[in-house]
């Protein structure tokens, strides 16, 4: 049997509970490359931990995962390779950083050589409208700039697999113009984009694809004693 | 690029930063640097009060013991504790989660994670001992081979030593302090502000299980004794013992912390 699965994301009863409490699940789903898959679901439907299970951040209780062809239990580092992550965590940032610096961190993290790192994080910047605020602190950046921030470091190194959750939220109408024409790119471009959020709007006329979570069952309460 | 070379570019991106984070606070960063200032002053008068017939000798040789035991344990508490109170600080700044959501080692980023902090705690020791030679500290003319031998080994170990805090701190999300903690007990255990001569036979024992201990022998005797990376042989066997067990040991711990914190979701939370 090959190691590598097809790329993109393909998610078969993926479960999860915290504390006993369910929060994902079952759920199974593709994201193809070349796509853009639109998952939503209300409040709590376990939208983000999907994307933290399938990011390498969680672990599932049940269930398997493929990012990029590779398992997200046992192939991890393979996953985070291929994947760029942005969650709504403007506190994910170094605040005491620029934006150009914060980019650039991860970018070599993510083992970009000088040049290609360079290169990178300025089209980054100007395409997410960030340029001129490239040299300012984070802590100075407004909460919506400092969210494209986030999404930035996301496409940094050009990841086969984006994952990206509510990635509108907060924006104004010319961010999010941006932000749809980036994602848009990038799955033009054949990567498998995953955005979760909690309703389609704006984004459903991007998706090819939508994937649409349960509520979570509430806790059974214990029956009252006579 | 090869593994060691990404490793490396990883230890460099987070000592980079950490500079930068450290120097964008320049007060702070100044007076962390002066502070030894006051402990060389400290303990010179300390050494004063010490008789000449002292189980230490003159209050000179007491002066110079002491200022090298400070030195070389401050580098050794810093190795230890900076991995644990970075995973920490990341894990309360909200970093945490991002920065392993990235394809590194989780070794590398224990190694970076504690560069900058070492870097910056060797600057203070190397102002420990230029404050201390107006005053009195003269060895004779040390082995600087030896000198960055022990120093790198030593923080080897300890580097070592605060992987293994770094984990548990990352799968428990508390207890960054503790490695601190012991690490000041260590200190005193090991001799480095008093022989441990001096300890009842029990704790002198003890002392022989800290590689602390090795390393400020191994130190005081290439720095103050003009002895050679030779003469120190055994001290730095047994620091290289302590790397080759602590070093694999801490690279497992590390990764099954992060699991560990992957199952429970505690990577995302403080």
């Amino acid at each position: 049997m090959s190691l590598k699965e097809p790329g993109g994301v393909v998610a078969a009863g993926l479960v999860k509970r915290f504390d006993e409490a369910p929060t994902l699940g079952p759920v199974s789903m593709t994201a193809a490359p070349g796509e853009l898959t639109l998952v939503t679901g209300d409040n709590g439907a376990g939208k983000t931990t999907l994307l933290r299970i399938l990011a390498t951040s969680v672990l599932p209780d049940a269930g398997s995962a493929t990012v990029g062809g590779f398992d997200v239990v046992s192939q991890g580092a393979q996953v985070r390779a291929r994947m760029g992550m942005a969650l709504v965590n403007e506190r994910s940032l170094f605040w005491r950083l620029t934006a150009r610096r914060n980019l650039e961190l991860f970018a070599r993290m993510r083992g970009l050589g000088q040049a290609q790192r360079r290169s990178e994080v300025d089209a980054l910047l100007a395409e997410l409208g960030l340029a001129t605020h490239a040299d300012k602190p984070v802590e100075l950046l407004s909460s919506g700039q400092r969210q494209r921030v986030v999404l930035a470091r996301a496409l940094l190194g050009e990841p086969d697999v984006l994952l990206i959750d509510e990635p509108l939220r907060g924006l104004d109408h010319t961010a999010t113009e941006q932000v749809l024409s980036v994602l848009t790119s990038r799955a033009t471009a054949g990567a498998a984009v995953v955005v979760a959020a909690p309703e389609a709007e704006a984004l459903a006329g991007v998706a090819s694809h939508h994937v649409a979570l349960s509520p979570q069952p509430a806790e059974p309460q214990p029956e009252p004693t006579a | 690029m090869s593994a060691l070379r990404r490793n490396g570019a990883v230890v460099g991106a987070l000592m980079a930063s950490d500079f930068e984070v450290a120097w964008s606070y320049r007060a702070s960063f100044f007076f962390g640097l002066v502070t030894p200032f006051a402990a060389v002053l400290l303990f010179y008068f300390v050494s004063r009060i010490i008789g000449s017939d002292s189980v230490v000798g003159s209050p000179d040789e007491y002066f110079q013991f002491v200022v090298m035991g400070v030195a070389l344990s401050s580098v050794a508490e810093d190795a230890a504790d900076a991995a644990a109170q970075s995973a920490r600080a990341a894990q309360v700044k909200g970093t945490l989660e991002a920065i392993v959501c990235q394809p590194v080692s989780p070794t590398a980023l224990a190694f970076g994670w504690t560069a900058f902090p070492v870097v910056e705690s060797v600057l203070r020791a190397i102002l420990i001992v230029l404050l201390a030679i107006p005053l009195g500290l003269q060895g004779t003319s040390p082995d600087w081979v030896g000198v960055v031998v022990v120093l790198v080994l030593s923080g080897v170990v300890f580097a070592a030593v605060g992987i293994i805090g770094c984990a548990l701190v990352i799968a428990f999300q508390q207890g960054a302090g503790v490695v601190g903690l012991a690490m000041g007990l260590l200190a005193i255990l090991s001799g480095a502000l008093f022989p441990v001569s001096v300890f009842p036979p029990a704790l002198e024992w003890l002392s022989q299980l800290s590689p602390l201990r090795y390393a400020l022998d191994a130190m005081r005797a290439v720095a103050l004794d003009g002895q050679s990376v030779a003469d120190i042989a055994t001290e730095l066997a047994v620091l290289t013992g302590f790397a080759v067990v602590l070093l694999p040991l801490g690279a497992v711990m590390i990764s099954r912390g992060l699991n560990h914190a992957r199952r429970v979701g505690g990577l995302g939370r403080f």
